[in-house]
């Protein structure tokens, strides 16, 4: 067994040694004006890859310790681990907005090591809404849907905490862009709390680099990103929008907050003028 | 009025269920007006796919490759997750959209598909909430967005609304209304980039332009061609990348051709009722044979029935099958068969003096080719 164990250590090794090579390669990339997009999506998919080959490594490690005969009990693959629910209200805090299972799992997996799959977060808001309507004290928080700011119909792809205020939960026609920038900033700022050089770090460097992408001024200047550029960047932005996004939403929290405690929680069923031409099937 | 033509369009479906055509199917009919059989199957309701494994009995052959399909998939969501940001950023580089005008919704976020939801309830709440949409920018609303990701909107059809949804609507706050968006994941190579393929998107987003005009009308909008001008932005990719290019179009070409079909349906269908016995529906595959085609070589670009019709073409001897240039100079003749006779002398004589022509014109070429070889 200590066989295997050190057998998966080594390749843990080498996939952080190919990962810590592919990200310099990206970093050279950058710093190259001739290089192509192709070049730099290339790279961008090896460094994407090989996050795979290590959080397989890390999974084969755990469950290769699980099977050790120190440790007896049936073996379940998220033993030891806390649950779902809690690892997505303990990100979303981290993130501070509403945001898609699919920033989540990869906030996770690049800052945390954690794998929380994209396609049990249906199943989760599900369950969480089952809980709430049978009891909905039997919680300290609740993984919500994020609501439209216009009718509050929720908003299922994307996820929230119960405990925010409710103008955090809502979203406006400038709110997606608005926790787009804070989600970035939120990245920066675990980022820079990381050591340099650690896995996590190198990780979300990936992730800040591809939320910054479309910020105007983040990428002036050629070569290594410059994270202080980054964050000035998307601060100047959510400066020129931030504060009508935050009255929109604010005005309408108001509106929301008369609703009863369930529908402030879980929003009201989206408004349908009228029913399509009920003969025709399927969707153009 | 609705009824009467719902009832008409029924019986001739027979047992068939209706089909969306989508932007697709009113695309499918602009790229062959002369196709009776398509028209009238697009009429009724019933798409080319259905027609050829139900009504003829043939087997699927229409889909993308799995790799066009992935590839597609990756650049739809590539544009569309965080909030639109990377579509966002490609109109603020290209100077469309300022800073401030960030205002984004995505439709499908609103009401996803999912295995618990009923797809009509879903349909209609996104209809509804493009619609409020539509509304805001009609009064100039200061909360009237920029970008509406995937907008369902209904294209007018014989009396009928049919859902279609766009890739994307584009509006700065200035604008007086949207302007639809196509996205591809065609490579763009500029001026080498397939026509064929602009062809069809720039139809596509021709439909989103009908579609508009037809929510302004339905608002109590007059003047909808000022508002929706025959305008759209295609997105393509940069070859060897996800990431996206905008190309403004005129659509003016591909908008009339579409009304001209849309508006002509009603006296198609008139006339399809005609053609077909009392009782006839297009389900029997001898009635739906009986409705004239017009082969083209690109109709297995976008048509199911295309393999079906172009096996009668080579049964007929219809020059169709040698190409687009042959169907042309052929006519006279009207058959592969005849107009080898024609070059031989061999069959009867020349009966017109189009046959006389052609004759001559392909005896001429023939000596041409023998010289040159």
């Amino acid at each position: 067994m200590s066989q295997s164990l050190d057998a998966i250590r080594a390749k843990i090794n080498e996939a952080i040694k190919a990962k810590q090579n592919s990200l310099a390669k990206v970093g050279s990339l950058l710093s190259d004006p001739s290089t192509s997009p192709a070049a730099l999506d290339a790279a961008q998919a090896e460094v994407d890859r090989l996050s795979a080959v290590w959080s397989r490594l890390m999974h084969e490690l755990r469950v290769a310790q699980l099977e050790s005969p120190d440790r007896f009990g049936a073996y379940r693959p998220r033993a030891g681990q806390r649950p779902l629910r809690e690892q997505v209200l303990d990100i979303l805090d981290e993130l501070g907005v509403p945001n898609s299972p699919r920033v989540v799992s990869e906030y996770a997996l690049a800052c945390l090591g954690i794998d929380l799959p994209v396609a049990r977060f249906a199943s989760l808001r599900r369950d969480e809404e089952r809980g709430f309507r049978k009891d909905p004290l039997s919680k300290p928080a609740w993984v919500v849907p994020a609501l439209n700011m216009t009718g509050f119909s929720p908003i299922p792809r994307l996820v929230a905490s119960s405990v925010w205020p409710i103008e955090r939960r809502l979203i406006g026609p400038r709110t997606l862009r608005v926790n787009h920038l804070i989600t970035l900033l939120a990245l920066l700022k675990r980022a820079t709390n990381l050591t340099e050089g650690e896995d996590a770090a190198r990780g979300i460097i990936g992730l800040v680099l591809r939320f910054a992408r479309g910020v105007p001024g983040a990428w002036a200047v050629p070569g290594e990103p410059d994270l202080d550029r980054i964050r000035a960047a998307a601060e100047s932005e959510l400066q020129a929008i931030g504060s009508d996004d935050e009255t929109e939403r604010k005005q309408a929290a108001e509106k929301l907050a008369k609703y009863p405690d369930d529908r402030q929680v879980w929003g009201l069923p989206p408004m349908v003028k009228r029913d399509p031409q009920s003969e025709y099937k399927a969707s153009g | 009025m609705n009824n009467s033509v719902n009832g008409r369009l029924a019986r001739l479906r027979g047992s068939l269920q209706a089909d969306e055509p989508g932007a697709r199917g009113f695309e499918r009919v602009a790229r062959n007006p002369d196709c009776t059989r398509l028209r009238a199957l697009t009429i009724v309701g019933i798409s080319p796919e259905t027609a050829a494994v139900s009504v003829y009995g043939e087997p699927s052959r229409e889909g993308q490759s799995p790799f066009a399909l992935a590839i597609g998939n990756r650049f739809d969501r590539a544009l569309s997750e965080n909030g639109a940001a990377q579509l966002l950023d490609l109109y603020r580089s290209e100077g469309r959209l300022t800073t401030a005008e960030c205002k984004v919704v995505v439709i499908p976020e609103l009401a996803p598909i999912g295995a618990h939801r009923d797809l009509k309830h879903v349909m209609a709440v996104r209809q509804t909430e493009t619609q409020r949409l539509l509304e805001l920018k009609l009064r100039r609303d200061p909360k009237a967005p920029n970008l509406i990701i995937k907008p369902r909107v209904a294209v007018t059809f014989l009396g009928l609304d049919h859902g279609i949804e766009p890739d994307a609507l584009v509006a700065r706050d200035s604008d007086d209304f949207f302007k639809p968006v196509e996205i591809k994941s065609y490579p763009d190579r500029a001026g080498k980039t397939d026509a064929a393929d602009i062809r069809s998107a720039c139809r596509q987003a021709a439909v989103g332009v009908i579609a508009l005009r037809n929510a302004l009308s339905r608002m109590g909008v007059r003047d909808v061609e000022a508002m929706v001008r025959a305008e759209g932005d295609l997105v393509l990719r940069i070859p060897g990348a996800l990431k996206p290019t905008l190309r403004p179009m005129t659509l003016r070409g591909e908008v009339d051709s579409l009304e001209r079909a849309i508006r002509e349906a009603p006296s198609n269908l008139d006339e399809l009722e005609d053609l077909l016995p009392d009782g006839a529906a297009l389900d029997d595959p001898a009635i739906l044979e009986s409705i004239p085609n017009s082969y083209r070589s690109n109709c297995r670009e976008h048509c199911a029935l295309a393999q079906h019709c172009k096996q009668a073409a080579v049964v007929n001897s219809d020059p169709a099958v040698l190409g687009d240039l042959a169907r042309e100079t052929l006519a006279a003749a009207g058959s592969v068969s005849r107009a080898l006779d024609l070059l031989r002398g061999t069959g009867a004589p020349p009966r017109t003096t189009a046959e006389q022509a052609l004759a001559e014109q392909l005896r001429d070429a023939y000596t041409e080719y023998r010289e040159a070889v």
